[in-house]
């Protein structure tokens, strides 16, 4: 019987395909986070990891304190106490280069054009790819004279989200990615975000379009009131439920008269 | 990334910034235009005048009063170039303030509207956006201000070499007025002015962002009442130092002085105004100074983009 000689690059790859999970360190590390806003606690002692290579949805209703979090993680708000590293780095300069983030709402200016949204990223951000952005706005139809206050609402946000995909993060936080998107492009703009990041990426998605997204999350997170209700990974939500996510969702959160 | 931050904010304010130069070049040549035709106006006027008077005086009536007429049409027109000239430069004035107020706009749009999800999301440490918001403001600040600078020349310069008459020739003949100390007065009070500008921009700057990050609603509101309230406090600061100032020179300055309030000896004119323009310039730099160190901490531990 011959012995197999194991490379050193194969072991690395061995690892990296999840032989050693349990072994990586997060690359989202979220410990006691707190936020208030006066005497209102957006988040209440939040605890929570998430490892490399996962697409996370951070589920809650409207007031949750999802875009509080995701905000915190990209650098927008500061912490009322607790901590948050993005792979072992406090939030910052070092960590807004590795972190790609897209809000819920238009941040270019109206007066420029979408070739010139691609060359501030360019300009800024190492890890952007500038043909990949091209390429899906060529897909999209959208042309890179257009000025963007000639663009529709959902247009522009799929100008966003094609800029924040076309870098090479190790996150991405999407705060409602799909939500002014039609139908027919939702497909598109899920199948981009799931082959558009690198390898080693994780990608948290805040959105109420459950229904749309749970199959192709790995992992989902429940937040009400600012507080951590579930976290599980899908694989173990499936073995446990029969239900949807959607209807989970549903039944968690669902109104008392 | 600095140098990227500041051509990206020189191009965003130059869509406004370049027409308001372009109009500031233009209306300074208009200036021109017109002082050299109230200066020749005035020049001609004068020697009308003088001659009408001559003629009155020798029995020519008739020449009189042709030329009074004339003398009065010319005057007509010296006056309207006058209005003009003094409407040009009101227009210069609200060019310098132009730029501050779009300076200032600028700033909130871009930090603290939604546009402040992009800049803060870049990789660049807030002290590096601050510095380049500054910069910014320095160069456009020192653009336009060159632009009104050169505008009053053009309105001044003629009525200095084409009208012996006028105010300023009329000035620099008077005894004892030392021409070297008014071009070192001239250099000061430019030094002084453009540093005071740069200081007010940073401390509408700190305005701006702390009533952003302060009030939930009419973030606007609460940056002007900032603006106001510094305002308020920086002309009592200055009032009492003036007061301070007018005491030492009094007292300390004039040794033959017996009582403080009625100096008998004439003060230099190079202390009355060169020392407060020092002292302002002075001034300039250490506010510029405090408020950029609390802005720059505002913005890494107080951020809170709504």
């Amino acid at each position: 019987m011959t012995e197999e000689i194991i490379e050193p690059w194969q072991l690395e790859e061995k690892e990296a395909s999840g032989d050693n999970k349990e072994s990586q360190k997060p690359l989202v590390y979220i410990e006691n986070l707190r936020k208030s806003y006066g005497l209102v606690e957006a988040l209440s002692g939040v605890s929570l990891s998430i490892k490399p290579r996962k697409i996370v949805g951070l589920l809650g209703p409207n007031g949750s304190g999802k875009t509080t979090m995701i905000k915190i993680l990209a650098g927008l708000l500061c912490p009322t106490d607790g901590c948050a590293l993005i792979d072992g780095l406090e939030i910052g300069v070092d960590t807004k280069a590795i972190v790609s983030y897209l809000p819920e709402r238009p941040y270019f200016n109206s007066w420029m054009k979408v070739g010139e949204c691609l060359d501030f990223f360019e300009d800024f951000y190492k890890d952007f790819d500038r043909e990949i952005a091209e390429k899906m706005l060529l897909d999209l139809d959208i042309s890179t004279d257009s000025k963007l206050r000639t663009l529709s609402k959902g247009t522009k946000e799929k100008v966003q989200l094609i800029l924040v995909m076309s870098r090479r993060a190790r996150l991405y936080l999407l705060d409602e990615p799909i939500a002014g998107v039609d139908p027919a492009a939702r497909d598109y703009i899920l199948d981009t975000i799931i082959k558009g990041r690198g390898d080693d990426a994780t990608v948290i998605i805040s959105t109420h379009l459950i229904s749309d997204v749970e199959n192709v999350l790995d992992e989902y997170i429940f937040i009400k009131n600012g507080v951590i209700l579930e976290h599980e990974s899908m694989k173990d939500f499936r073995n446990a439920h029969e239900e949807s996510l959607d209807l989970r969702f549903r039944e968690v959160f669902k109104y008392v008269r | 990334m600095f140098a990227k931050l500041l051509k990206h904010d020189l191009r965003s304010l130059s869509r406004v910034g370049k027409p308001l130069a372009i109009g500031s070049f233009i209306l300074g040549i208009l200036g021109l235009i017109s002082s050299i035709g109230h200066s020749l106006i005035m020049t001609q006027s004068y020697k009308i005048i003088e001659r009408s008077a001559e003629a009155y005086a020798n029995g020519d009536f008739e020449l009189s009063e042709s030329l009074s007429d004339l003398y009065s049409t010319l005057s007509f027109g010296g006056t309207v170039l006058a209005f003009m000239m003094f409407f040009i430069f009101m227009l210069l004035c609200a060019s310098c303030l132009t730029i501050m107020v779009l300076l200032a706009v600028n700033f909130y749009k871009t930090l603290i509207t939604d546009e402040g999800y992009l800049t803060f999301t870049l990789p660049v440490a807030p002290s590096q956006i601050l510095l380049s918001k500054i910069v910014n403001a320095i160069i456009w600040n020192a653009i336009i201000m060159a632009l009104f600078a050169l505008g009053t020349a053009m309105l001044v310069i003629p009525s200095v070499t084409i009208n012996e008459n006028g105010l300023l020739a009329v000035m620099l003949s008077l005894e004892g007025y030392n021409k070297m100390n008014l071009v070192l007065f001239i250099v000061l009070a430019i030094e002084s002015s453009f540093f005071s500008v740069i200081a007010y921009q940073i401390f509408y700057f700190f305005a701006i962002f702390l009533g952003g990050i302060v009030a939930k609603k009419r973030k606007l509101l609460a940056s002007a009442g900032i603006i106001v309230g510094g305002h308020v406090a920086y002309y009592i600061l200055q009032q009492i130092l003036s007061f301070g100032f007018i005491v030492v020179i009094y007292t300390y300055l004039t040794p033959e002085t017996t009582d403080v309030w009625l100096p008998y000896n004439p003060i230099d004119p190079f202390i009355i105004t060169n020392i407060p323009l020092l002292f302002s310039f002075l001034g300039s730099i250490v506010i510029s100074v405090v408020f950029f160190f609390v802005t720059k901490r505002l913005m890494t531990k107080n951020l809170n983009l709504p």
